[in-house]
């Protein structure tokens, strides 16, 4: 638990350490008042000192993280990765083969994953989540989703 | 009076068959939401952002809003029958509902609940209607430097009751303000953070974040989890006896203050006020011994307290324009893709609107009482569906919504990223709450201290030379010290105890 609240705090701590490097860049007082790089400085900074003092709180034992245990199990962690695998992979897909095609495949993949075997409820579920939801929200709710060079 | 003068007014507009069919809808969809584990009201109310894209404003908000309250209903049917939270406010309806359903009394549970939820959020929506006027008057007489500390002071409270450390709490307020400030600067245009993407011209599209945080990161959480075992029993009984409801009704009574008043508080979630009306109610037992097996009031009060709450939390969002919690945040993200600002201003340019949503809130409460009593059973099947197909459902509307923002597949990955971040920062347990809500009034945050002191030419004593700001940033320090005593004296009793 500790580990990851200190990589967590030591990331966040350098996003703000790069938000205040990046509004130097901007101007932090013009001729009308104060510039565009003035909040994100002074917020950058705040965030830096803070995640210093969170930093030091962690690695001093000072912080109240409570008694719930950090937990990765493996099966899970696989099962996680395969979903975020197949969501980028979709989202990366979705304006190249359009959304029926994408959400498609990207159903039946999730279902497989997920433990689900049947092949009818599988087709059955992949067909109404990507042609069923895409005539809903284009037809009926005027809602443009991606298609493919043939209009798929 | 002139409050509910408009409020008439307000009624006539909701009572159209078209309002009447929006309200219906997002009730039948909150509940919904409510009744699936792991989906909340702030993702929820998120994912289904896209279906009133075609709707008019006014259309649009009480449809969300409805998804809102709706989703606080259905969370207790989850509670009786699963032992599980439907949604985070739900919590403590488990304990003493799942026990009633145990004894063969889930109809029972689920009737109180439903009585409760209903008179707690009627309650607060005539408050509503009483205290909105003369607060938006007072707050039409705010200039930026008094919403920049109104603001400060809504974080404040946010910060201060997110979770075991402040630091952790401030340390995610600021990265949410950062993230609001990517995009075009509004006062004088320049693109600031961008890194040369083109798509972050427009800035961090506040609704992808949260589905990406609330609903991504839910459902990987879901599929990490083992699937549980609903509770076989029948849903009879729905009302309860006579000597139940004369004990349950002192405890709806309570409950509905305890979440009226805290929904008044920015950042005091809606599990809060849950809590303190089931620990009141077991204090003032005179048999709270039974509190834990099955108490109608451990039920009656939580529920109560939950609905009073949600719609209690409506008036800063309403009045003020500072959300109180991420799925107020949300709302107030809506309001604003409908080109409308929440605060004063809103009912001063659009009494008839905010009339309209405030009138619609009694009659959504009214078809939540009928949608949950009869049908409950129907909303107890639900559950029975297979969580693989409810995560992948859920999944293909987060690509839908994000997608239809602005028509890129941008903003999908962004909620993607999102996801796995809020994945992460859940199983650390750090507070997400905060970051959302500095996300959405980073912009406005950011123009009222600006303002401000383009007004002073550049003089930081505006905020203390006006009565106004000066009082709300002595309240805003007065939280961060209370909350710092707090935890460091909770610290104390926890290290003397385990010494």
């Amino acid at each position: 638990m500790i580990r990851g609240w200190l990589i967590a705090t030591g990331l966040l701590g350098l996003a703000c350490a790069a938000f205040t490097f990046e509004s130097l860049e901007l101007k932090l007082f013009d001729s009308l008042g104060p510039g565009a790089g003035f909040f994100p400085f002074w917020l950058g900074l705040l965030g830096v000192g803070l995640s210093a003092g969170l930093l030091w709180q962690l690695a001093t034992g000072r912080a109240d993280l409570g008694n719930e245990a950090f937990s990765f199990e493996r099966a899970g962690m696989l099962q996680v990765g395969s979903v975020i695998a197949i969501l980028t992979a979709a989202t990366l897909l979705l304006d190249l083969i359009g959304f029926r095609l994408a959400i498609l495949a990207m159903i039946a993949s999730l279902l497989i994953v997920t433990g689900i075997r049947s092949a009818v409820v599988i087709a059955g579920l992949a067909l109404a989540g990507s042609f069923g939801v895409y005539h809903v929200f284009s037809t009926w709710l005027k809602v443009p989703l991606p298609t493919n060079a043939l209009s798929l | 009076m002139e409050g509910l003068q408009l409020l008439g007014a307000g009624f006539a507009a909701a009572l159209s068959i078209q309002n009447l069919a929006f309200a219906l809808a997002g009730c039948v969809l909150g509940t919904l939401i409510g009744v699936l584990p792991g989906l909340g009201p702030a993702a929820g109310t998120a994912i289904l952002i896209p279906i009133t894209f075609k709707l008019d404003a006014a259309g649009a908000i009480i449809m969300l809003s409805a998804i809102y309250y709706g989703a606080m209903y259905g969370g207790t049917i989850t509670s009786v029958l699963l032992n599980v939270p439907g949604e985070a406010a739900s919590v403590v309806t488990c304990i003493d509902g799942y026990q009633m359903a145990r004894r063969g009394r889930a109809g029972t549970a689920l009737g109180i609940s439903a009585i409760g939820s209903f008179v707690g959020g009627v309650f607060a929506t005539l408050a509503l209607a009483v205290v909105a006027p003369p607060l938006a008057r007072f707050a039409l007489s705010f200039g930026p430097p008094e919403f920049f500390c109104l603001m400060l002071l809504g974080m404040c409270f946010v910060t201060g009751l997110a979770g075991r450390s402040l630091l952790a709490a401030l340390l995610m307020t600021v990265i949410g303000l950062l993230l609001a400030l990517i995009g075009i600067d509004p006062v004088r245009g320049a693109p600031r953070f961008t890194l040369g993407i083109a798509e972050l011209y427009d800035g961090i599209g506040f609704i992808s974040v949260v589905m990406g945080l609330f609903g991504v990161a839910e459902i990987l959480i879901t599929l990490e989890s083992p699937a549980r075992q609903i509770l076989e029993t029948k849903l009879t009984g729905l009302l309860p006896t006579r000597a139940e409801a004369i004990r349950a009704s002192g405890a709806i009574g309570r409950g509905t203050l305890v979440g009226f008043f805290l929904g008044l508080i920015p950042g005091v979630g809606a599990i809060i006020p849950t809590f303190m009306a089931y620990v009141l109610e077991k204090k003032i037992s005179k048999t709270p011994e039974e509190f834990g097996h099955g108490a109608i009031e451990g039920v009656a009060a939580p529920e109560t307290a939950n609905n009073a709450y949600a719609n209690a939390s409506m008036i800063p969002l309403l009045v003020l324009g500072v959300p109180s919690s991420p799925t107020i945040a949300v709302l107030m993200g809506a309001f604003i893709i409908n080109g409308l600002t929440p605060g004063p201003f809103l009912f001063k340019e659009q009494p008839l609107l905010v009339w309209t949503i405030i009138a619609s809130f009694f009659i959504g409460n009214v078809m939540l009482l009928i949608l949950n009593l009869p049908l409950v059973g129907l909303w107890a099947k639900v559950l029975k569906i297979r969580y693989q197909y409810l995560c992948v459902g859920t999944l293909v509307f987060c690509i839908v919504g994000a997608y239809s923002l602005k028509g890129s597949a941008f903003d999908v990955g962004v909620m993607l990223l999102f996801g796995v971040v809020g994945y992460l920062l859940r199983k650390l347990n750090m507070p997400l709450a905060p970051a959302v809500l500095a996300l959405i009034l980073g912009p406005f945050m950011e123009k009222s201290l600006r303002t401000s002191l383009e007004i002073s030419g550049g003089d930081f004593m505006i905020f203390v030379t006006r009565p106004i700001s000066l009082t709300l940033l002595v309240v805003a320090i007065l939280v961060v010290v209370g909350s710092t005593l707090r935890l460091a004296t909770f610290r104390a009793m926890k290290d003397a105890e385990s010494k």
